[in-house]
């Protein structure tokens, strides 16, 4: 099965590198799909079936937990797995976010065996 | 600045150019420092918390087209790099750098609120004046020069 990868970043080039990254893996991905801000995202998320979002924390008109929020409001967008991808260290930080649905949190910068290994342990045939 | 916290940021800063454009940091005295030709830019980040405080990056323009190359390899092997993706990279790298700093001196128990870091151009002049600072940092990075400034208070904001 090929992924359907969605990446949720305000900035084109962290976009960009998260493209990068995922392609140097062996993951099997059919598309990736971009938005700008959580907002962007939902509206993708409603378009398209997603297998796993990448989103950043920091982002205008709609972030990356506000995002999340409004997924879990929904009974199908809630078991679309969103990893966290930030600078952020805070172990309070991560655990505030794991509370609010998030299923990994990657924090930058990251080696793409480290994307690798959380897409496959989120979405790997068991 | 204690010793123990600049020995921390040197570390910080030769592990992050390493890690993330795989780039080479090496922590310079201020007399080291030769002079800059070309565009300098300065990249600014205000945090907030338990601690808050700021960091300060200038970087000449040529570490950050070198980055930029490297972080997105392929996309500008011969080409010109725009300016906005040069910003771009520039905005990362000091996102990088003040998360990573941030729990290397205080810890990863702490949680602070970073505001978006603010990228603007800075003249020979400010360049020069800035290498004053009892606060500052100054690494050859691929050998260019390049500043760093961290400073913090124990109010929280
Ligand atoms: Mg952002």
């Amino acid at each position: 099965m090929k992924y359907k990868i969605l990446i949720v970043d305000d900035s084109e080039l962290t976009r960009k590198i998260m493209t990068k990254t995922l392609s140097m893996t062996c993951l099997d991905i059919g598309e990736f799909i971009y938005a700008s801000n959580g907002r962007e995202a939902l509206k993708k998320l409603d378009e398209n079936w997603i297998d796993i979002v990448f989103a950043d924390i920091n982002m205008p008109v709609m972030n990356g937990i506000e995002m999340i929020e409004k997924m879990h409001e929904d009974g199908i967008l809630k078991t679309v797995p969103v990893v966290m991808v930030s600078t952020d260290g805070s172990q309070a930080r991560i655990e505030e976010l794991k509370m609010k649905g998030i299923r990994a949190y990657i924090r930058k910068p990251f080696k793409p065996e480290l994307v690798r290994d959380v897409v496959n342990d989120l979405l790997g045939e068991k | 600045m204690k010793n123990i916290e600049r020995e921390q940021i040197n570390k910080v800063i030769g592990d992050v150019f390493m890690q993330f454009p795989f780039m080479f940091a090496e922590p310079i005295e201020r007399d080291e420092i030769e002079e800059v030709v070309g565009p300098i830019y300065r990249a600014i980040m205000v945090f907030h918390g338990d601690f808050s405080g700021k960091i300060e990056i200038l970087l000449p323009k040529e570490v950050g087209v070198e980055l930029t190359k490297n972080l997105l390899s392929d996309e500008f092997d011969e080409q010109v790099v725009p300016e906005r993706e040069v910003v771009d990279s520039i905005k990362e790298l000091a996102n990088v750098i003040c998360g990573h700093s941030l729990t290397t001196l205080f810890g990863e128990e702490r949680i602070f609120n970073v505001d978006p870091p603010i990228v603007s151009n800075v003249t020979q002049k400010e360049w020069l004046d800035s290498l004053v600072s009892d606060d500052a940092f100054y690494f050859l990075v691929d050998d260019t020069p390049m500043f760093l400034e961290f400073k913090h208070c124990n109010e929280g904001v």
